[in-house]
């Protein structure tokens, strides 16, 4: 599969990546935003995500918004908060059907993109400020998704175990805030910060499917160049040491079955990306990766444990869902496996397993607009945006000796358990 | 052999539909410019199914609850290598699932794609259960419903689907309880097996990048004769009415979750596509982003953007469920059906109609880019007995009239049911 994914510079600190292809049924744009992760603007900038796709200029109430993207053949808008590393990262983004199939001579593409422009550059602004109500709407929103996080107790381990590592890092935020943060937010704060948003933040806006890009491009760039637009490094994120005594933290909640997170700080080489998504994979990866086929298979001891690598904040955390009972037990074999990765104790076919399905996964790249969209808004703070093909070439070069020096590079941070003291008796 | 190509101008898209002289319909969609395919391999069997009774047999032998889902994960093992060792050296990525009415094995590859279908045919024809295996698997299941005990949205369904239904199965959990998977014994789950999985109660979905010889060139070489075992399923003797009114579970969360069903009693055990999509236009209607209930709820505070309805429908029930997060259940649940009563009383308008019918026409052809909802649509229409372009055709035929009928007989106020799930006190 040839490589279709084009990049290149709009104005200073927007990139444009584009994959062009008729092979889908939709169009998909997103504009993503980044900005270094700071408590100060953390919550101000979360809530204007959302309140910017709730309306417009020209469609500043939300049913009639909602009405006009039903009238356009079911055009999806959406907005995300995320991070990458210590950096937040605000996305709109919008689908649309393919022009194609629209049932009279219409451009269905061009009205969505001229929608999704308009509610980041020409959002519902009423005697210089947000309206109040809207504001509101939107606080109460944003601090009810930061409650329902709680909800899932997957996640919020996950988090809890972020927390505790990155106390002091920007990544130790959550992407959403405070909700002491956003009950705070008032209209006049949220404007100040669309208007740094849109001067400051490091931009790239993917573009997929069949859409005419001179087109997108050339409303891209009167938009653009309707902003004044700072001089702003590209953020960073900064790979931290582990500490020298190893953390523990243990906190319980009425649930039934416990939450393990193991937190490793990675001492990170870019020039070994390939090898270390193969060493993660290799050791908590797939249903042949050591976790898998020890701590789930072989002892029973839960449903899921899997090993994911942050590559760019150099955190690796090994999750997994046991009886609180068990947690010593798991945590022995999650150290055991791990040390049997770095002494070289997997076996030529675990490698093999593993290599083979990057390759199967990279050599299906393409067959989802989201693959496109996922991969470059992965890189989107990188230099060059690396092709899956290139990335399939690095892992077909992975060795042995390379895993073993990768598994070496990890060191304990912290152990987080939540612990269930009981939830409901059946 | 049978092969049948299936076009659909109006997409650009075209199937094949195969009836295998072994007795299992096949389906494959090549979709061009893609590199990888999916294929799914599916049974019709799962977790209502709870008893069957073989011809000339007088009782039905009932299942333990949660069988179908065990039997599920025991079949990937083998004496040999069990399938995801298998599949790790073909590099194909494969899964498994068990909703209520069916049971599917798949997986996606880009290279190896005949190895890896050798793979599924294979292991999912060649059951191998032992009473070590079904043991070692109880703790690992143990911990997936544990898992699920946790999770508010899966518990506010199962309540509300238990407080919609007194007797169906369509209210055990999927997986369903530590007790009733300790009694599952090889016995069981081979009983089950010869049941259920003969060809001629499954189909194979594959699409993508694919073309249907070299499909029949691995399933002429692999598959076993259906020796159509006539089967029948345990009737399930379901009242009208509903089981209770109200049901409420705390659990650790922060922010409280609803699901407000209405119970549909429908004349015929199947509901054809016809009523489902008639069923979501109303839905779209009565709640969806366009909808002044909408609005309404969300100007009030009484919802967020995790609200959403859906018609839910298997063979023997269906009900229409209203769910989301809540900070206060009772009053959302009122305005829903307040709401409902006023569209039955003031009707619906043809703009409304004619919004939620353009919006559902897009979606429909949205679903058309992803190869794994392509091959679990094919499944679902097969089971179904419907074909896959069936929906759009259908979409454009709908009128206001149909759904104003239809208002008439669905909802009634005797049928509704609020399962909540509210913050634990702490301890």
């Amino acid at each position: 599969m040839e490589n279709i994914i084009k990049t290149c510079e709009l104005a200073q600190g927007v990139r444009l990546c584009t994959a062009s292809t008729d092979r889908f049924k939709t169009a998909k744009i997103s504009v993503n935003m980044a900005v270094k992760l700071r408590r100060e603007t953390a919550s101000l900038n979360a809530v204007l995500t959302y309140l910017l796709h709730r309306s417009c200029k020209k469609y500043p109430d939300m049913t009639a918004l909602n009405a006009r993207l039903a009238y356009l053949y079911g055009a999806r808008v959406s907005a995300s908060v995320s991070k990458i590393g210590d950096v937040q990262v605000l996305r709109l983004s919008m689908t649309s059907i393919d022009d194609r199939f629209a049932l009279t001579d219409e451009s269905v593409i061009a009205q969505c993109a001229d929608l999704l422009l308009d509610m980041i550059f020409e959002p519902n602004i009423v005697d210089g400020c947000f309206p109040k109500e809207n504001v509101e709407q939107e606080k109460r929103l944003v601090l009810e998704k930061i409650e329902s996080e709680r909800n899932d107790k997957r996640d919020y381990a996950k988090q809890r175990c972020e927390e505790i590592m990155c106390g002091g890092e920007p990544y130790g935020i959550n992407r959403l805030g405070t909700e002491s943060d956003v009950a705070a937010i008032t209209p006049e704060a949220l404007y100040s910060a669309w208007e740094s948003l849109l001067s400051e933040a490091h931009v790239q806006i993917n573009v997929i499917g069949g859409v005419d890009v001179s087109v997108i491009r050339k409303k891209l760039t009167e938009r653009i160049a309707g902003i004044n637009r700072s001089e702003v490094p590209v953020p960073k994120s900064v790979r931290m040491p582990a500490p020298e005594t190893v953390r523990e933290v243990t906190e319980k909640m009425p649930i039934n079955q416990g939450k393990l997170v193991m937190g490793y700080r990675v001492d990170f080489d870019e020039s070994k990306r390939a090898a270390f998504k193969v060493m993660t994979d290799v050791f908590g990866g797939g249903p042949y990766s050591r976790l898998f086929t020890n701590v789930r298979e072989r002892l029973s001891l839960c449903y899921y444990c899997s090993a994911r690598l942050n590559e760019d904040k150099g955190i690796m955390l090994i999750q997994s869902g046991i009886e609180t009972e068990n947690k010593e037990k798991a945590i022995a074999e999650i150290k055991n496996q791990l040390s049997i990765v770095q002494q070289g104790g997997f076996t030529d076919e675990e490698l093999a397993a593993s290599k083979k399905a990057f390759a199967d996964a990279l050599g299906g790249f393409g067959d989802a607009p989201e693959d496109y969209d996922g991969w470059c808004l992965q890189q989107m703070l990188r230099e060059t945006v690396v092709t899956p093909q290139e990335l399939a070439r690095q892992v077909s070069l992975v060795e042995r000796s390379d895993v073993i020096e990768c598994a070496a590079k990890l060191k304990e941070d912290t152990v987080y358990m939540l612990e269930g003291n009981g939830g409901e008796e059946e | 052999m049978n092969i049948e190509k299936i076009t659909s101008e109006a997409l650009g898209e075209s199937y094949y539909s195969i009836d295998h002289t072994s007795g299992l319909k096949i389906y494959v969609m090549p979709k061009q410019g893609y590199s990888s395919a999916y294929a799914m391999f599916g049974t019709k069997y799962g977790s209502t199914d709870t008893g069957f009774r073989k011809a000339g047999e007088k009782d039905f032998t009932v299942i333990p609850e949660g069988t179908a889902h065990f039997l599920e994960h025991k079949l990937f093992e083998s004496e040999e290598l069990d399938a995801f060792a298998r599949y790790a050296k073909t590099g194909a990525s494969a899964n498994a699932y068990t909703s209520f009415d069916q049971t599917c094995y798949l997986f996606s590859c880009s290279g190896d794609f005949d190895a890896s279908l050798e793979i599924l045919l294979d292991f999912v024809q060649s059951p191998y259960f032992t009473e070590e295996t079904v043991l070692k698997e109880q703790g690992i299941i143990g911990q997936e419903i544990r898992m699920y005990q946790d999770e508010p949205g899966w518990q506010v369904e199962f309540n509300c689907l238990r407080a919609l239904y007194q007797k169906h199965p369509v209210r055990i959990d999927i997986a369903g309880t530590k007790e009733s998977i300790a009694e599952i014994t090889a016995e069981t789950l081979y009983n089950c097996y010869d049941a259920f999985y003969d060809l001629s109660n499954m189909v194979l979905a594959v699409a993508g990048n694919v073309t249907p010889e070299q499909v029949l060139k691995t399933a002429d070489r692999l598959l076993k004769p259906s020796k159509h075992p006539a089967v029948e399923k345990m009737p399930h003797d379901e009242p009208e009415e509903i089981c209770s009114e109200y049901i409420e579970q705390k659990l650790a969360v922060t922010v409280p979750l609803f699901m407000l069903g209405c119970k549909e009693n429908y004349p015929e055990a199947v509901r054809p596509l016809r009523h489902r999509l008639e069923m979501s236009i109303l839905l779209g209607i009565i709640a969806g982003k366009t909808s002044p209930l909408y609005r309404r709820l969300f100007d009030k505070g009484l919802i967020n953007s995790s609200f959403g309805s859906e018609y839910f429908a298997g063979t023997g029930y269906s009900a229409v469920l209203f769910s989301g997060e809540s900070t206060d259940p009772k009053a959302a649940a009122e305005e829903i059906k307040a709401e409902i009563q006023r569209v039955k009383r003031e009707g619906i308008s043809p703009e409304a109609f004619e919004t939620v019918r353009r919006k559902l026409y897009g979606s429909e052809i949205m679903g058309y880019n992803d190869v794994d909802e392509l091959a679990g649509g094919l499944v679902s229409a097969h089971f179904l007995g419907s074909g896959l372009f069936d929906t759009l055709e259908i979409l454009g035929k709908i009128t206001v009239k149909d759904i104003e009928e239809l208002l008439k007989t669905e909802f009634d106020e005797k049928l509704f049911a609020l399962s909540v799930v509210l913050p634990a006190e702490q301890q």
